[in-house]
């Protein structure tokens, strides 16, 4: 399999699609350089972009948001940009200067564990930091790059590096420097980090600079390229990390329809009757019912409550506003 | 009849608790994400839901049926210390749990002339009870990171304060009931 990303058509073109090769992975790109128009934003958008502080990441983050929606709604995925969160299996986002770059993946693909992007326009690394993300073979095969080629090679590098690092759904204790390129010159091909999990890459060429798009594929498809050579190492090494893998929900961003619609489902009671007045004591009179409740929500919105927390409400408005703040607390520590 | 009223009421206070243990397990197994220890809690639910079975059976080869009885140990737990609020919470107040529900299978088989049908009965229950323990154990400290080992050392404590609060009602209630019970209330 090799990855295939569509290449855009200029710098605030909205999509483009291609034709990929037998046997790729296609990955829809969306660049924008106009923000998400507020009016458009989600309960889910709109609780993530006022917890941003400043107009210009605010803007930044409204224009990432546009390209994201126009990918998903491209690649047939709901469009509630609010709940993803990165690294995803399916998307990711860069932006250079005030352009904003979207890859989803085109389908869901059993093998295919992440997607990453990275673009850099009008900017070069500062050759120095080479060491800082290129490996000992990296920076060997760099010193035969003819010196007026090390600015763009370099700039390409590190958007490689970035985007492979986005793909890596394990990447919170990672640095650039433990992923490695198997062939530093090629513009498409594979890397891998410290020998446990694999990526495909593809670098596109722009006028101003250059954006790379990777994918990190699971063990179980690695076994499976391996087929060919053994069926029997296969179909073991399948079954092993079918065992021990967990597929992972996208975590939901609170809003007062969805939680409701959860509670409505747990207790039995139309959603009608949830209103944000409506007393918790009264709906969910049985405290083992509570208590799956209060973890069912908990687990939906990947946050923390306490005992002491829920001694205060006492109204499914109360409960919105209380997994609201706690989702925003707890998402910035 | 194979059972005294005192014995047949505690096989079904066991059997009615198990029943609630899977009764609370499954409603926590199905509210949660995906995940090693989802899986465990579903573990958990089928094994209570099992025991409740056994305790039926052992009453039923005894030539007795079971006591219908709502009440359980743990609605008595929950009083004393609260709802449980969140996954954490759940696994502390269950390790406290099942240490409790352990050390009272180990002095049941303590007691004089203890039926060989409830012996096996006991016995089978507690190997469950030993992987109980040790898989909430793993799940607590790997929620060290999440909650923050103080955290979830202090929830134990809680937990087992209420605990101890509420064997020595229950032993103050019921240990004129079981002679075993008695025994241990008297030696405290």
């Amino acid at each position: 399999m090799t990855v295939e990303a569509a290449s855009f058509r200029g710098e605030v073109s909205d999509s483009y699609s291609a034709i990929p090769p037998q046997n790729a992975i296609p990955v829809l790109l969306v660049a924008s350089e106009a923000p998400l128009d507020a009016r458009a934003l989600t309960a889910g958008e709109l609780t993530q972009v006022a917890a941003l502080s400043g107009a210009r990441r605010g803007a930044l983050w409204l224009t990432a948001r546009r390209a994201l929606r126009l990918a998903l709604a491209g690649t047939g995925r709901p469009t509630d940009t609010s709940a993803y969160r990165f690294p995803s299996p399916v998307a990711s986002l860069s932006h250079s200067a005030d352009l904003a770059v979207a890859a989803v993946l085109a389908a869901d693909y059993d093998g295919v564990v992440g997607v990453g992007v990275d673009i850099e326009l009008d900017r070069v690394p500062d050759p120095r930091t080479a060491s800082f993300f290129l490996t000992e073979s990296e920076l060997g095969w760099l010193e035969s790059v003819p010196t007026d080629e090390v600015p763009a090679v370099l700039t390409r590098l590190w958007t490689v590096k970035e985007a492979l690092f986005k793909a890596d759904p394990v990447n919170a204790e990672t640095t650039l420097r433990d992923y490695q390129i198997a062939d530093p010159a090629a513009m498409r091909g594979r890397a891998t980090r410290s020998g446990e999990i694999d990526f495909q890459y593809v670098s596109l060429a722009r006028p101003r600079g250059v954006l790379s798009v990777a994918v990190a594929l699971s063990q179980s498809s690695l076994s499976q390229s391996s087929l060919s050579q053994s069926s029997l190492s296969q179909s073991s090494l399948s079954q092993s990390s079918l065992s021990q893998s967990w597929k992972v929900d996208p975590v939901q961003t609170v809003d007062f329809d969805l939680m409701a619609s959860r509670i409505s489902s747990l207790i039995s009671v139309p959603i009608e009757r949830l209103a944000p007045d409506a007393t918790i004591a009264e709906l969910v009179p049985d405290s083992f019912m509570f208590i799956e409740v209060a973890v069912d929500l908990q687990e939906e919105f990947d946050v923390i409550l306490s005992q002491h927390d829920l001694k205060d409400v006492h109204t499914l408005g109360d409960l919105a506003e209380l997994l609201q703040s706690r989702q925003v607390e707890q998402a910035n520590v | 009849m194979n059972l005294s009223e005192n014995d047949l009421w505690l096989l079904s206070y066991y059997r009615s608790s198990e029943i609630n243990g899977a009764l609370f397990f499954g409603r926590v197994a199905r509210t949660m994400r995906p995940s090693k220890l989802q899986a465990e809690v579903t573990h958990h639910f089928a094994d209570e839901a099992q025991h409740a079975r056994y305790w039926t059976e052992c009453i039923n080869d005894l030539d007795c049926d079971p006591i219908r009885l709502r009440g359980s140990y743990q609605d008595q737990y929950l009083q004393a210390a609260g709802m449980p609020a969140n996954l954490m919470e759940i696994m502390a107040i269950t390790q406290v749990f099942e240490k409790r529900v352990i050390g009272q299978y180990h002095q049941h088989l303590k007691a004089p002339g203890l039926h060989p049908r409830i012996r096996q009965t006991i016995e089978r229950i507690m190997e469950d009870e030993r992987w109980h323990i040790k898989y909430v154990r793993d799940a607590l400290t790997e929620m060290e990171g999440r909650y923050g080992a103080a955290h979830v050392a202090e929830t134990v404590e809680r937990f087992s304060q209420a605990d101890q609060e509420v064997y020595a009602k229950t032993l103050a209630e019921y240990g004129e009931r079981v002679a075993f019970l008695r025994a241990e209330a008297e030696a405290r």
